[in-house]
């Protein structure tokens, strides 16, 4: 069980890589920010005991990942347009901000895939554990967003 | 290929609204909730055939008497009876509520009595705080599906306000207007009985899914003071098993109240929540449980949960909304799987 101090530094370090796991495969900034702090609060509450900062954060991921998927079964989930969100964005060019349409454009199991696979660094077989999927899925699911996001941006200007 | 390094600095734009941190932390500074009892997850009996035990025969196990009215609000046309759904939006435009449609159906009497009347248990404990009283009343477990639903009230001499109800029923304590809220230890969803709540005495009850290795427990929840208030135990140990079928080499479990799908076992598509789920008796009719084309949901409480390896695989269990006759079931359909269930029933 961590102290609380623990918990403040682990809360900092790690609310912002659970709020965009849970932001790309919810698509919405209020579920993203609940289920961001319920899983911040599973975290305080948590007696599990981790063997480093990679075993902690592939366990906040994992209970992201079960929370978005028990958030979808809820009827009260929000439904909000994400251009709201995105337009509050700061992105570094254009092309920035088509590729993030773009991976937001995509089906949430390639969507999902790709995040992890690109934005998070695991392999295949991590996003498998992660998702609770066999790493061939996981492989054809990065194979098929990744075409359809060269087909989605070279329609647009051709940054694939 | 796209550039790695473009998408990582274009998802490093997001970030957690800056109140998480705030509110995460104001949950936290209280102490921590303490004294809760950890235990081994009970093995659900996997069996082939109908299990018929008698309730009687569980040592502290004490019988509800009269549960009709009970059994009305749980599975009956209490409430709001039929709807299309509910979709409602607010003044910017955002889809604030959706609520798919349902329908409720009268109460088989002889089913209830016998299927569930003997599997309800008196419950006595109570807890309370600031002029409220909540007072545990009884509770319908089932072992095998891991479904339940637990019934109290909640008394208050000067009055019970602040609680908001849905158009479906459920409950919900909005802490802007009640300081705090009756709240399970498992996953649930409470529903407010009507039809015998007062100004000062309001009967609730919680369709709930046994998440988690906890003990079940009802305690009070301040928003104000983000620390639990009182707790009182429910021992579903002391439960007796109703009636369940296991089908499909484990992969589906169900019972009277509710189901268990193992999405993987049965070959349902992992990477999307189930849309379609369907009960056919043998006498041609069935029981939409869920119709996600439809916009049609018959469950009180659905949960997915799992996932952390062969020994906890991913799972989605749903509450009825209605007493299921399981021994009158031919088919059970989940999206594309069809489980024939009581083959010497004949099909439909």
């Amino acid at each position: 069980m961590v102290t609380d101090e623990q918990f403040t530094q682990y809360a900092k370090q790690y609310m912002d890589t659970v709020f965009r796991v849970a932001f790309s495969y919810m698509k919405s900034r209020t579920d993203a920010d609940d289920i961001t702090q319920m899983v911040l609060i599973k975290l305080y509450r948590t007696d599990k005991e981790f063997e480093s900062d990679a075993h902690r954060k592939h366990w906040l991921i994992r209970v992201t990942i079960n929370e978005c998927k028990k958030a979808l079964l809820s009827p009260w989930r929000h439904a909000e347009s994400m251009d709201d969100y995105a337009s509050t964005l700061t992105f570094l060019s254009p092309e920035h901000s088509e590729l993030f349409y773009a991976v937001m454009d995509l089906p949430k199991k390639y969507r999902v895939a790709v995040f992890l696979y690109y934005y998070e660094d695991y392999s295949t077989d991590e996003i498998s554990q992660l998702l609770g999927i066999k790493a061939a899925t996981v492989r054809t699911h990065l194979k098929r967003g990744r075409e359809q996001l060269k087909l989605t941006l070279s329609e647009g200007n051709g940054y694939v | 290929m796209f550039d790695q390094n473009v998408l990582k600095e274009t998802f490093s734009a997001l970030s957690a609204s800056e109140h998480t941190l705030t509110e995460v932390l104001k949950m936290t500074t209280q102490r921590k909730r303490h004294g809760r009892v950890w235990r081994a997850l009970p093995v659900a009996a996997a069996i082939a055939v109908l299990l018929v035990t008698t309730a009687f025969a569980v040592v502290g196990f004490t019988i509800y008497e009269n549960p009709q009215a009970m059994i009305r609000a749980f599975f009956g046309e209490n409430g709001a009876v039929q709807s299309e759904g509910i979709v409602e939006h607010d003044e910017t435009g955002n889809l604030t509520t959706n609520i798919p449609g349902w329908e409720r159906v009268p109460v088989d009497e002889t089913l209830a009595d016998e299927l569930i009347s003997n599997y309800i248990s008196a419950e006595t404990g109570t807890i309370s705080w600031e002029g409220y009283t909540l007072t545990l009343e009884a509770n319908l477990y089932d072992s095998l599906t891991g479904t339940g639903i637990l019934y109290y009230t909640l008394e208050n001499p000067d009055g019970v306000t602040g609680y908001q109800v849905w158009g479906n029923g459920s409950v919900w304590c909005n802490p802007q207007t009640i300081s705090f809220t009756p709240a399970l230890s498992w996953a649930s969803e409470s529903y407010l009985d009507e039809a015998l709540s007062t100004d000062t005495k309001v009967y609730f009850y919680d369709y709930y899914i046994k998440h988690g290795d906890s003990d079940l427990e009802m305690s009070i929840w301040s928003y104000a003071d983000v620390e639990y208030k009182g707790t009182a135990k429910i021992n579903v140990a002391n439960t007796s098993n109703m009636v369940g079928l296991t089908c499909a080499d484990g992969s589906v479990l169900i019972s009277p109240i509710g189901i268990c799908i193992h999405e993987e076992a049965l070959g349902v598509d992992l990477d999307r929540d189930i849309r379609h789920v369907v009960l056919r008796y043998g006498d041609g009719s069935e029981y939409v449980l869920l119709d996600d084309a439809g916009f049609v949901d018959n469950s009180m409480y659905a949960l997915g949960q799992g996932g952390d390896g062969p020994s906890d695989p991913y799972r989605t269990t749903y509450v009825f909304n209605r007493i299921v006759d399981i021994s009158s079931l031919v088919e059970i359909v989940i999206d594309d799987v069809t489980i024939p269930v009581n083959e010497d029933l004949g099909q439909p």
